[in-house]
């Protein structure tokens, strides 16, 4: 795979200007943007793990350090919520004082500590939440996730933060869902389409800033677990509640998904009248009927993430498929005889689109 | 970044631009629609749709097939008689190996098919397991796959194939020396194997792409190799230190490998073959395994600790951490020179 050109900004001011798509008057501010863009350049993802991974750590550390030292009564609600109280104002003003801080050390530091004192922060205050107004009160947890959410979310320094926060809530919206009201039919279809909504709407137009992107990043880690609750079946690890699930309805949806997600890459309706366009739409129809969540899933997050040129969104792509197998396995809602024929099915597809492709000579064109 | 520029000369310092850069003067309306497709056909590569799909349909269709016929098996179906099954699987096997041989080396579908070669001999010997059950340790099944299928791994040169039977001979390992060396407590001897065998395949690869050989050349090949090295020294260091007594040679050996084997992929992928993923992955396994050690040798035969080693390890870890990030921030920025 190649990637992308490198192409500096008056390189690419120059080009714009050449082919009429920039005037002199509206370059001063572009210029201004650019630069103010290449300031607060997004970390690179190798940055964004090693920092995850140091924060999960050094939050461990010091969560065993405030129950150790009994600073921190994990049974009182008050003195709970006080310290994580504390730790959001500690961590929201060493994020602020970070942001324009020189790059160095010193500032990995300062915001590895501010990651650090606001993951310490929710995790304290929706322990006091749970505390306060009772651990089995539905919702109480969602509550207060999404509380903190929408405190740090406009200061959070860092992006990962911006993804895991919004994914929590929407988690715990889950558990409370299936786990708490045993709501597997029409509230997990309101909870997948809610999902599907966010994260089309904040991730496909080009016009969304970008500092929402990362909540539509976390409705798309939202739908992912839904498909996994389904490829496990409704008796497998902590969602395990004795209700059977449906999984007909969020196929239904992830197929629709995938093909509005085909008519977006392609450029609108106006270019589907294709025949390979109408062959993609009759493969997806048909891996989309054969009853595979977990294929549909992968699939688009491969195709948003090749039409984006995201390789770590296709990187989870590649990995989701083994995923849903293995989890589809081990999954107890159908019999071997049932998946088999599905994945041979899905599978019988795909080579038949291929060999088509190969025939027209689809397979050999260079378009962009 | 100086503000002069800007008021001086409406053009920017070089300022690399990317997909995130364009997207955002466009979703504040300082440039066109038009403008904005105009820069991503600049800087992105085509995406040739036409042959993504076909190698896309190829793969998965392939996979999915394959899966198919694994949880077919899996199902044990007594309607169909012994003989039938194990002649299915055989025929398999044939139209694979046939496929190859029609379609020859150096392909997408040969990769698949050369692929599915090496699952269905595993499946073939797993029907055969349940059909005539010797009682045999599952070990020896993987054994088997594994030598069975290392003369048409050889023969494929498909990396993908290679990376089958690589899966295959590290479970062989793990089962082998999990079910016939009980009095290695801390795996020391199957991490040391384990390693000693991913280290031989990466090496290699690297010394086979040296060479000018195409098909082990693409990237995802070293990292497929790299990882397992790294995650299997972050696991021995983790089973290395659970207890700070009773080391015999072979945990001594493991604890000298481990940062033996970072300290190689150090030089390697930061100096001789520039590697920023791989560097990335191994950055964070050290820091990992240092944290840990570090926890372990503080805490000695305490399982907890009191809280004053805590309140150590979690500003060690926040400084650990932050001289990481500082450091591969460094080291990436000249490897892009």
């Amino acid at each position: 795979m190649t990637g992308p050109t490198p192409i500096d900004a008056a390189g690419l001011l120059a080009r714009w200007r050449a082919a009429g798509h920039l005037s002199a008057e509206a370059t001063p501010a572009v210029v201004a943007e650019i630069v103010d863009a290449a300031r607060d350049r997004e970390p690179p993802i190798h940055l964004k793990l090693l920092t995850a991974v140091g924060t999960f750590f050094a939050t461990v550390f010091f969560l065993g350090f405030l129950t150790v030292s009994k600073l921190v009564d994990l049974d009182g609600g008050a003195g709970l919520f006080v310290w994580g109280a504390a730790f959001l104002v500690a961590g929201m003003a060493g994020a602020l004082a970070t942001r324009r801080a020189a790059v160095g050390l010193g500032r990995d530091f300062g915001a590895q500590s501010a990651f650090v004192a606001l993951a310490l922060g929710k995790v304290l205050i929706v322990v006091a939440a749970l505390e306060i107004w009772g651990r089995h009160t539905p919702g109480v947890a969602t509550i207060a996730l999404l509380g903190v959410t929408v405190l740090t979310y406009p200061v959070a320094g860092s992006s990962l933060d911006r993804v895991l926060s919004p994914y929590a809530v929407a988690a715990s919206a889950l558990y409370d869902l299936i786990e708490r009201s045993g709501d597997t039919g029409f509230g997990l279809i309101v909870y997948h389409l809610a999902a599907t909504a966010v994260a089309g709407g904040l991730l496909l137009p080009h016009r969304v800033p970008r500092g929402l992107r990362p909540i539509g990043l976390a409705a798309l880690g939202a739908m992912g677990t839904v498909v996994c609750i389904l490829a496990s079946g409704h008796d497998f690890g902590i969602w395990v509640n004795g209700h059977p699930l449906d999984p007909r309805p969020i196929e239904a949806i992830l197929t629709l998904s995938l093909l509005g997600l085909v008519v977006v890459v392609a450029g609108g309706f106006a270019r589907m009248a294709t025949p390979p366009m109408i062959l993609v739409v009759l493969g997806v129809v048909a891996v989309g009927l054969a009853g595979a969540p977990g294929l549909i899933f992968a699939v688009m997050l491969l195709v948003f993430g090749h039409a984006r040129h995201d390789g770590p969104l296709q990187v989870v792509g590649i990995l989701a498929l083994p995923a849903f197998l293995v989890l589809w396995y081990y999954g107890r809602d159908m019999t071997f005889l049932v998946k088999s024929a599905t994945l041979v099915g899905s599978g019988a597809v795909l080579l038949a689109a291929r060999g088509v492709m190969a025939m027209r000579g689809w397979d050999r064109e260079d378009d962009r | 970044m100086n503000a002069n520029v800007i008021d001086d000369d409406p053009t920017p310092p070089r300022i690399h631009m990317d997909r995130r850069t364009i997207d955002r003067l466009a979703a504040r309306g300082l440039i066109s629609a038009a403008a904005r497709d105009f820069a991503l056909d600049l800087i992105e590569p085509p995406r040739r749709w036409g042959l993504w799909v076909a190698r896309l349909a190829t793969t998965i269709g392939a996979a999915l097939v394959l899966s198919g016929i694994v949880y077919f098996f899996a199902f044990n179906w007594d309607r169909i008689p012994p003989m039938a099954k194990l002649g299915g699987i055989a025929a398999l096997i044939v139209a694979a190996v046939l496929t190859v041989a029609v379609v020859g080396f150096g392909r997408v579908v040969t990769d698949v098919a050369g692929s599915a070669a090496v699952v269905l001999v595993g499946v073939f010997l797993a029907v055969d397991g349940q059909i005539h059950q010797t009682g045999a340790d599952a070990w020896q099944l993987f054994v088997a796959w594994a030598a069975l299928t290392l003369p048409w791994a050889i023969l494929t040169g498909s990396a993908a194939t290679w990376g089958v039977w690589l899966v295959v001979a590290n479970i062989a390992l793990i089962t082998w020396w999990g079910q016939t060396q009980p009095d290695d407590s801390r795996r020391s001897g199957m991490h040391l194997c384990l390693i000693l065998l991913d280290v031989a395949f990466l090496a290699a690869r690297e010394r086979l792409v040296a060479s000018g050989v195409a098909w082990p050349a693409a990237r995802w090949t070293r990292i497929v190799l790299a990882l397992p090295v790294l995650v299997v020294a972050t696991l021995a260091a983790f089973w290395m230190w659970d207890r700070l007594t009773g080391f015999e040679t072979r945990d001594i050996v493991m604890a000298v490998a481990i940062p033996g084997t970072f300290a190689g992929f150090f030089v390697v992928y930061r100096r001789l073959l520039p590697d920023l993923a791989v560097l990335s992955a191994t950055v964070i396994a050290s820091c990992v395994v240092a944290d840990y050690v570090l926890f372990r040798l503080a805490t000695g035969d305490m399982r907890h600790g009191d809280f004053g080693i805590f309140l150590l390890m979690g500003l060690v870890t926040l400084g650990l951490f932050a001289a990481a990030v500082a450091w591969l921030r460094h080291a990436a920025r000249s490897m892009e020179v």
